[in-house]
């Protein structure tokens, strides 16, 4: 039967494509921004995911589409265009270092410290506490605690990571790292506290002072916190990472093959972000200019680097799933004799580091970290997926790096700077992994020589040996499709090649193509095409394509 | 590049038919059966731009536009996660009244009852009250308060308990090591204790507590039969004659070196002292040592640990007094000797090893290969690795992060194969 659906969709798509008789590239192509802000007037359905379904069903079946393929919300750069899932922020358009430590804040958007909080929710009575207060300026936030014994290792997770993903293009709260003063707490009359076991009751002030008891206080009497404001908009709930939302005109992109959820896991396995999930982001159906559309956010980045969701990030977290049945089929057999990696890692600095945790580069290996359970658009990720992460990765330099981790203030200097020096290596280590992976060529330009453009892992010094390129030029018809060779390939050094001229009497639609192919006998996947498509223009040639492999 | 397929697969799987279903209909479709395409529904004409391919696509799907719920299996989960009535109804109750599993001694069979408890979520005092009732048709009351209580920082506990035990079919194959499988009878013992005791423990590292009470036993003919009495002869088996009421004082010590990873690593020991003196007669005075040692090795790494106990517990009678039989330690059974049956061996002193090879299955998830030997005897004299009984078996243990949950075993020696399914650390 599966292979009936698999000829059905052949049959669908032969279908389009013939009907369409579209031309590769239209006018407006590249599309730098996906206008997926069309008018939703009706609020979509406010969805709420069960835990343990989420967890086990992810274990057990592979939810998503049967055809695992590229992404397909790329432009003809194969780059993401704006949407409202992703903005291209550091890696189009340099941010400063002040944008980058503001980060997604709004001016005024810290909880206000002199003022009373006033408490109007509390979910638990557990260990950690959670509580929603309004400031005196009537701004709502998700107060977070740390771990008692880890006073700064939530909070610090979730500030970093918080302005790491917004720099890299995510919608995510503003979250700040607040300094609670217990004495101004108070109730909203009538607040109820719901338990562990799903009961609700008044909250009182006795309760509060209970349930904050533990966490540990400041030199002037202040608890550390994390407070994440509202998110603008009505809350829909959680995004799933496969399909669409059936209510949502805007959502016709299968979440598994969105190029920003796939290469999230490059990032998520840079910060070790384990907890990526469903029940970690949220969407929000949010009114501009008088047009209503559903944005998407990251929640709950208090669980990357050595954190977990309480305290030190467990062990085995990142190393495999969950419940990995491959794992535990092969442990069960092995007698002992198997291994899992996680026990052969030699945590540095734990347990002494009370921030940094389980946080280290010597183990890590990109291609094998794991989130908490499989995730549709993660094992859907391909290597150009992967490239494209790495490459705005990288966009953060090490001085910017250093900045971002400054906003967690981690107080003791030592463990900061092995904070720092453990998330530069993981993000070498992870670029040039992925780099190795693909023709690591790209930022490609016209200028005044002919077509210039960079070798990635050249650039970030990693070893490149000494790499040629084989250039030949075609000409590409985007009436009909077809290509036509101009110039025999040639092998050079330069990392800048002539550009031809096109036969006289050449039309509008008549297009270069440069096809470009590294040649280094240690690294034999550089050697992957790369057309590079340039438009002729009225000012010169406009780069309009760039396809990546065969 | 925004493939033009993305319109026809835009709409959600969930809310479409089951993927062959949708197969059927999808080629139904493009061979002109059914519902015509909307491409056959007008002729559109050529978009001329990325964008306006994207905005078509989009309102395309406006005008289809579905309800987004989760399925029925999701929507029951979900609302047994808000409302966990398991932990509801065993853990914090109905106004602290609530459901009880568990509780009574190893071999008592499934054990149910209710329950209630005081000052769930309090750090200063708390108190338990439960009946309880097993299938072997034994019945426990006990009351506990507890001030301050486990979620207090404070480095010391005291408590307070009350408890009535009807066990009614408590097995007796008779004193010491050469005790025939074949002779096993049946007694009950009721017993009642009020205790009180204090527990100092400033870090997970050391521990010392003492004890005191007074314990009342009654010992009567087994439920089940034959009854200890018609196999053995009452006046040769020591404290059937007079049972008499105790003062219990004692006190223990403790010393953890194991570290506090997820599979703990290290050694432990643990001594005890007790002292039973009767309220009217000291013809049973007697004084308990016992000491235990328990180590756990990782071969290398910690998914292989090969984890030790060995434990020993001498009971001497005070000049010409006996040690009543039934306050005389036994071994055999889910937390001693596995291969055999509970209550199996009974004598004044014991020695008990237990070795076991660990391997990490998952995370929460151990197998375990083990091997088990002891011995009872009356003779100080005796003790030393002679004589001793010796099962072997298999095993699977789930943790959480706390602890071991549960345990399954299953065993063997030269009484045959016994299989225990037991909750609680073993060691």
């Amino acid at each position: 039967m599966r292979g009936l659906w698999k000829l059905s969709t052949l049959l669908l798509l032969g279908i389009s494509a013939a009907a369409l008789g579209a031309p590769k590239f239209y006018p407006d192509d590249p599309v730098w921004e996906d206008n997926d802000r069309l008018d939703t007037p009706e609020q979509p359905a406010e969805l709420e995911l069960s835990d343990i379904y989420d967890r086990f069903s992810h274990i057990f079946y592979d939810f998503g589409s049967r055809q695992y393929g590229e992404a397909e919300n790329v432009n003809t750069l194969d780059e993401v265009p704006d949407s409202s899932w992703y903005t291209n922020r550091h890696a189009k358009r340099r941010m400063s270092l002040e944008e980058l430590v503001r980060g997604p804040d709004s001016p005024g958007g810290a909880p206000d410290r002199e003022g009373v909080w006033t408490v109007f929710r509390s979910k638990t009575q557990g260990l950690t506490p959670g509580f929603q207060i309004e400031d005196r300026k009537g701004d709502r936030y998700v107060i977070k605690f740390n771990a008692p014994e880890n006073p700064e290792i939530n909070s610090s997770s979730e500030v970093i990571a918080t302005k790491l993903f917004y720099a890299l293009g995510y919608n995510v709260p503003e979250n700040y790292l607040a300094f609670i003063d217990p004495s101004k707490l108070e109730i909203k009359p009538g607040t109820k506290i719901k338990d562990l076991y799903g009961d609700e009751e008044l909250l009182t002030q006795d309760q509060l002072r209970w349930l904050i008891r533990k966490a540990q206080r400041e030199p002037d009497g202040t608890i550390r916190v994390t407070a994440s404001k509202y998110i603008d908009g009505v809350p829909l709930g959680p995004h799933r990472y496969f399909e669409t939302r059936s209510d949502d005109p805007n959502d016709v992109i299968p979440h598994e093959n969105r190029r920003e959820l796939r290469g999230l896991r490059v990032f998520s396995s840079w910060v070790n972000h384990d907890d990526t999930r469903a029940q970690n982001s949220q969407d929000a159906w949010v009114e501009e200019d008088g047009k209503h559309y559903v944005r998407h956010y990251l929640l709950d980045l208090g669980s990357c680097f050595g954190s977990g969701s309480i305290g030190f990030q467990l062990p085995w977290l990142s190393y495999h799933y969950w419940m990995d049945l491959e794992l535990i089929k092969k442990n069960a057999k092995s007698f002992g004799l198997h291994t899992p990696t996680y026990h052969k890692v030699e945590w540095p600095h734990y347990p002494e580091y009370k921030t940094a945790g389980r946080f280290e580069a010597e183990s890590y290996r990109p291609h094998e970290w794991r989130n908490d359970y499989r995730n549709p658009a993660f094992v859907r990720m391909t290597d150009r997926d992967a490239f494209w992460a790495a490459k705005i990765m990288m966009a953060l330099e090490p001085d910017e790096l250093r900045a971002l981790v400054r906003t967690g203030l981690i107080s003791d200097p030592e463990e900061e700077q092995y904070f720092y020096a453990v998330l530069l290596e993981r993000q070498r280590k992870t670029a040039e992994f992925y780099f190795n992976r693909v023709n690591p060529l790209d930022q490609f330009r016209v200028g005044g020589a002919g077509l210039e453009f960079t070798h990635l892992s050249e650039k970030y010094g990693f070893p490149s040996g000494a790499p040629t390129y084989r250039i030949g030029w075609s000409l590409f018809d985007n009436r009909d499709g077809t290509y036509r060779e101009l110039t025999e390939p040639q092998q050079q050094k330069e990392r800048v090649v002539a550009i031809p001229a096109r036969p006289r009497g050449s039309g509008p639609e008549l297009f270069l193509v440069a096809e470009i192919h590294t040649l280094e006998p240690d690294h034999p996947a550089w050697n992957q095409r790369i057309g590079v498509t340039l438009r002729p223009g009225s000012g010169g040639y406009e780069i309009v394509g760039i396809e990546r492999g065969p | 590049m925004f493939s033009p397929a993305v319109a026809a697969r835009a709409r959600s799987i969930r809310t479409r038919p089951w993927p062959p279903f949708r197969a059927a209909l999808a080629i139904a479709a493009g061979l002109g059966f059914g519902a015509p395409l909307p491409a056959q529904e007008a002729a559109p004409a050529e978009p001329s731009s990325r964008a306006e391919i994207l905005l078509k696509q989009r309102q395309e799907k406006q005008k289809n536009l579905e309800p987004y719920t989760i399925s029925k299996w999701e929507q029951r989960l979900l609302k047994s996660e808000k409302r966990p009535l398991a932990q509801k109804l065993f853990v914090k109750g109905f106004q602290g009244f609530r459901a009880v599993i568990g509780g009574m001694p190893s071999g008592s069979g499934f054990v149910f009852g209710a329950g209630y408890l005081y000052g769930l979520n309090s750090d200063q005092f708390q108190f338990t009250a439960n009946a309880r009732r097993s299938t072997r048709g034994y019945t426990t009351f006990d009351a506990l308060a507890e001030f301050p209580t486990r979620l207090s920082d404070l480095p010391i506990r005291a408590h307070l308990l009350a408890q009535y035990q009807d066990l009614t079919a408590l097995s007796f194959y008779g004193l010491g090591g050469d005790s025939s499988r074949e002779r096993r009878s049946f007694f009950q013992m009721e017993d009642r204790r009020l205790s009180g005791g204090l527990t100092y423990r400033p870090g997970h590292r050391f521990e010392i507590g003492a004890q005191a009470g007074l314990l009342s036993v009654n010992i009567g003919s087994g439920s089940r039969r034959p009854s200890f009495e018609t196999v053995f002869d009452p006046s040769a088996t020591p404290g059937v004659g007079e049972q008499p009421e105790f003062w219990v004082s004692g006190g223990q010590v403790g010393f953890n070196l194991h570290d506090q990873e997820f599979r703990p690593a290290g050694v432990s020991f643990e001594l005890g002292l007790q002292r039973y003196d009767g309220r009217d007669s000291d013809a049973h005075d007697f004084t308990r040592v016992s000491g235990e040692i328990q180590a756990h090795i990782p071969l290398g790494y910690r998914n292989r640990i090969f984890a030790l106990r060995l434990r020993s517990s001498h009971s001497s009678g005070d000049a010409d007094a006996e040690v009543p039989f039934y306050l005389m330690e036994t071994i055999g059974g889910a937390r001693t000797l596995r291969g055999f049956n509970e209550y199996r061996f009974r004598d004044r002193r014991n020695l008990l090893i237990n070795a076991e090879y660990r391997w990490e299955v998952w995370n929460y998830l151990d197998f375990g290969v083990f091997a088990d030997a002891g011995k009872v005897f009356s003779d100080s004299g005796d003790f030393g690795f002679s004589n001793l009984q010796a099962g072997y078996g298999v095993g699977a243990r789930i943790h959480t992060p706390t602890g071991t949950t549960l345990r399954f075993d299953l065993a063997r020696s030269n009484e045959g194969i016994k299989l225990h399914i037991s909750g609680g650390p073993r060691f």
